[in-house]
């Protein structure tokens, strides 16, 4: 179209200053060219619109931009109009979803039609069509995705600075990870759940549960469900939800103290690492001292604890009118800083679980917990707790408001062999939505080591941003004091999840 | 040994007889929407007890579960829903929690009611989290057709006589009866909405799509840039240039979605705002399906007047 005299003027005016350089002054031929030139510019001038270096390669570019541009612009207002004079004679089509949706509707009433004309032709009336099949577009992926688990990957990537004091002298920390989700129904009677976190220091499997649904198929009482496998603990109602899906980047202290792995930094991994940390140990015997401080700053010690074990979970649910109760007994393989049961005698959980409906918009839910079982001194000890969960959200602008606040307390019972030892902690954590997008979470906690070695305290503030339900960044400031020394940390996480992944139950 | 025998006989032929309840008793329905809820009244009339778990003024994308939803589901005879994805962000797990297998995906007290709904807005080809964060599946605010509520009306007749075969024929006679009343909804709707035809609005979420496409006007835009992400300026310059251009005089808003951006819209295209509830019991003078559908077009068609 109109860009090629353009191209072509272009092209005389850089032979032309070529010729330039290599021609007398006072030429007769430099006349003719300057004439062509004087030509030249004022269409080249008139074409670029004010372009006073045409020659230049990027302008160019630029100018055939802006041709294409135009004619690209003439082409959708053509277009439009093709498109409403369409629309005025149909039924108003917005879009091309709706378009697939009504030849779906003329594809629906041909094959009434072709119906109708069929029952008539054989003279019998038939009552109407019962419940024609969906669309199989309706199922996006095909019927064979229908069979398919629900799975779901969350990448969890977490910046840290760490400091003595507020935003000087922080050492950086990086640590990410991805938790695998894959959830489905095996058969109408069970499900199964798996989730496994994938760090650097490499993979654990959180959770892999089987979950029988109907106990009635094995004689069982139908509130009665049997939950078979690797299991979240039922102790408390933080510990009920995978740590990407916690309020904070990091646990309660008293979940990282008590729940963390006893002897890794890590809680992934801890096999290798407890070997990595005997070698240690032998090799270098000055920088045990070293370690052993650092354990004790804060920076060591797991920045998750999640009670998870491996067993059996019977959980009887017990509806009370207009409120709920549920009845949990666990016994569990545990290995952690509080229980370690590999001697084969399982640490037995209860959980006593109260949901109440205050109103429509307030909800409570209180919790006793207890357990007991063997520790690392393979001698008793025994955990009590209690956990208190109020939520709101009100009706008509639950979209954009919303409280969570969120206290539990525990308390241990430690045999040491020549003694008890009575660790204690708690955490109380609030989480209110300012925006359809914006939450704002403050928590104070509260921690002794089970050994009662040292404590710790904190004091936490976290701005959560989530742009959809699928993404999430969130900036976190922690005040630490453990074991005497002030910490300061500033987190930095972002959390995507892919695929379909199951909403909290309750 | 024979004892146990004995006592697991008991068990099962108590649990068989549980399952199939006596006449004496009514049909628990539980319906996640107060549509629902109008529909399976009509349907069952006296031999049925009807809960709707959301509140009408709820946004029903964001349920927060409570207590008593899963007592309700726990006693269900059949769970009434709208399906595709609508319950999906909050009922599933309920309805595992209820430990109610009747009422379970696929279970003989289980509907769906939107088989056989003539979709709208069926994402084409792959579908990605890219197209929005809700209705992956085609639009599920389908029941603002009179049209659709006899489908949806058909499915839950189906499901009443699967778990109360007793009851089929007045189950029957009861859904003729709804439908014809559908027909005669329309008729009268279709003159009161007459001013509607051609006309062009605006809405915050894809609610009006099937009742636009039923009255012949159009929504040309959302303050959602796409269904459940929040509107951003730049979609919202986009979509004002597109409003003065094409002369929209009304934005569609629903008591959920807060007021804020609808206003500043409208300040900015001299629209109007009309809020109004989608659901059943929402507003005064909504307590039915027909008065519903009238409540709705009478609005619209004052505010499409006002604003000319
Ligand atoms: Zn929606």
């Amino acid at each position: 179209m109109s860009l090629t005299p353009t191209i072509y003027i272009v092209t005389v005016v850089s032979k032309f200053r070529w010729r330039l350089k290599h021609c007398g002054e006072g030429d007769g031929k430099m006349v003719r060219w300057l004439k062509i030139v004087v030509f030249a510019s004022l269409v080249t001038l008139a074409w670029g619109q004010g372009n006073s270096e045409p020659s230049d390669p990027r302008d160019k570019e630029l100018q055939q931009l802006r041709e294409r541009v135009a004619a690209l612009e003439r082409l959708v207002q053509l277009l439009k109009e093709e498109l409403s004079s369409l629309k005025l004679n149909g039924a108003a089509p917005q879009s091309q979803t709706q378009l697939v949706a009504l030849q779906q509707q003329t594809e629906e009433e041909k094959r009434k039609l072709e119906e109708e004309l069929k029952r008539e032709l054989q003279g019998v009336t038939q009552p109407p069509a019962p419940r024609p099949a969906p669309p199989s577009a309706v199922y996006g992926g095909g019927l064979w995705q229908a069979l398919n688990p629900d799975t779901s990957v969350i990448a969890n990537f977490r910046t840290g600075f760490r400091g003595k004091r507020p935003f000087a002298s922080f050492a950086g920390s990086e640590f990410s990870e991805a938790e695998l989700a894959f959830q489905a129904a095996t058969d109408p009677f069970s499900r199964l759940d798996t989730f496994i976190a994938v760090a650097p220091e490499g993979a654990e499997v959180e959770e892999a549960t089987l979950t029988i649904l109907d106990p009635t198929f094995i004689g069982l009482p139908r509130n009665l469900q049997i939950r078979l496998g690797k299991l979240l603990a039922p102790f408390g109602q933080l510990n009920s939800i995978h740590p990407p899906e916690q309020p904070f980047v990091d646990s309660p202290l008293v979940h990282r103290l008590w729940f963390g792995h006893a002897h890794g930094n890590h809680k992934h991994g801890n096999h290798n690492h407890r070997k990595r940390n005997h070698q240690d140990e032998e090799e270098h015997k000055d920088e045990h001292e070293d370690e052993h401080e650092e354990h004790i700053n804060g920076a060591a010690i797991p920045s998750e604890g999640l009670f998870t074990g491996a067993g059996l979970s019977l959980n009887w649910l017990v509806p009370t009118g207009r409120h709920l109760t549920w009845l949990t007994i666990a016994p569990l393989n545990v290995d952690n800083a509080t229980f370690q049961t590999n001697s084969g005698r399982p640490a037995w959980l209860a959980r006593i679980r109260h949901f109440r409906e205050l109103s429509p918009t307030q909800t409570l839910n209180l919790g006793l917990n207890y357990a007991f079982g063997r520790n690392d001194l393979n001698k008793d000890t025994r955990l009590f707790g209690i956990d208190l969960t109020y939520r709101w959200r009100p009706l008509r602008e639950g979209l954009y408001r919303s409280l969570v606040w969120q206290t539990e307390a525990y308390w241990g019972q430690r045999d040491t062999g020549d003694g008890t030892v009575k660790p204690k902690g708690w955490f109380t954590m609030v989480e209110y939505q300012l925006s359809r997008t914006l939450f704002l979470g403050a928590r104070y906690d509260f921690a002794q080591s089970p050994d009662k070695s040292f404590s710790g305290r904190g004091f936490s503030l976290a701005i959560t941003l989530f742009p959809s339900e699928f993404g999430r960044y969130r900036l976190q400031w922690n005040r630490l004091k453990i074991g005497g020394q002030t910490v300061h940390e500033v987190w930095l996480q972002t959390t995507f999840s892919i695929g379909i992944h199951r909403p909290h139950p309750l | 040994m024979r004892r146990f025998v004995l006592l697991f006989v008991l068990l099962t032929s108590a649990l068989l007889l549980n399952l199939a309840p006596t006449a004496a008793r009514k049909i628990r329905v539980v319906t996640t929407t107060n549509d629902l809820k109008w529909a399976a009244e009509q349907i069952g009339g006296d031999r049925v007890e009807v809960v709707a778990l959301m509140h009408p003024l709820q946004n029903p994308h964001t349920v927060q579960p409570r207590p008593s939803f899963v007592v309700h589901l726990n006693r269900a005879d059949l769970l009434v829903r709208i399906g595709l994805d609508y319950e999906e962000t909050w009922l599933p797990p309920l309805v595992e929690e209820s430990r109610n297998s009747k009422i379970r995906r696929g279970g003989v007290g289980d509907v769906d009611t939107s088989i056989g709904i003539p979709l709208l807005e069926i994402p084409a080809g792959r579908v990605t989290r890219e197209q929005g964060e809700v209705h992956i599946m085609g639009n599920p605010h389908y029941w603002l057709d009179p049209e659709n509520m006899k489908i949806i009306a058909r499915n839950i007749a189906e499901g009443l006589k699967r778990v109360d075969p007793a009851g089929s024929s007045v189950y029957e006679r009861n859904l003729r009866g709804l439908e014809r009343d559908m027909d005669e909804l329309l008729d009268e709707t279709l003159k009161l909405a007459a001013p509607l035809r051609g006309e062009k609005f605006v809405a915050y979420h894809t609610t009006w799509s099937y009742l636009a496409n039923r009255y012949g006007f159009r929504i040309i835009g959302f303050l959602e840039p796409k269904p459940g992400i929040p509107p951003s300026a730049a979609h919202l310059a986009d979509l004002i240039v597109r409003m003065r251009q094409e002369k929209v005089k009304v934005i569609l808003k629903e008591p959920f979605y807060e007021n804020r951006i609808p206003s500043m819209v409208a300040q900015r295209t001299g629209a109007k705002v009309v809020e109004i509830c989608p659901t059943v019991g929402g507003e005064r003078g909504t307590e039915t399906y027909p008065k519903l559908m009238r409540h709705i077009l009478t609005k619209l068609v004052n505010a499409l007047q006002e604003a000319k």
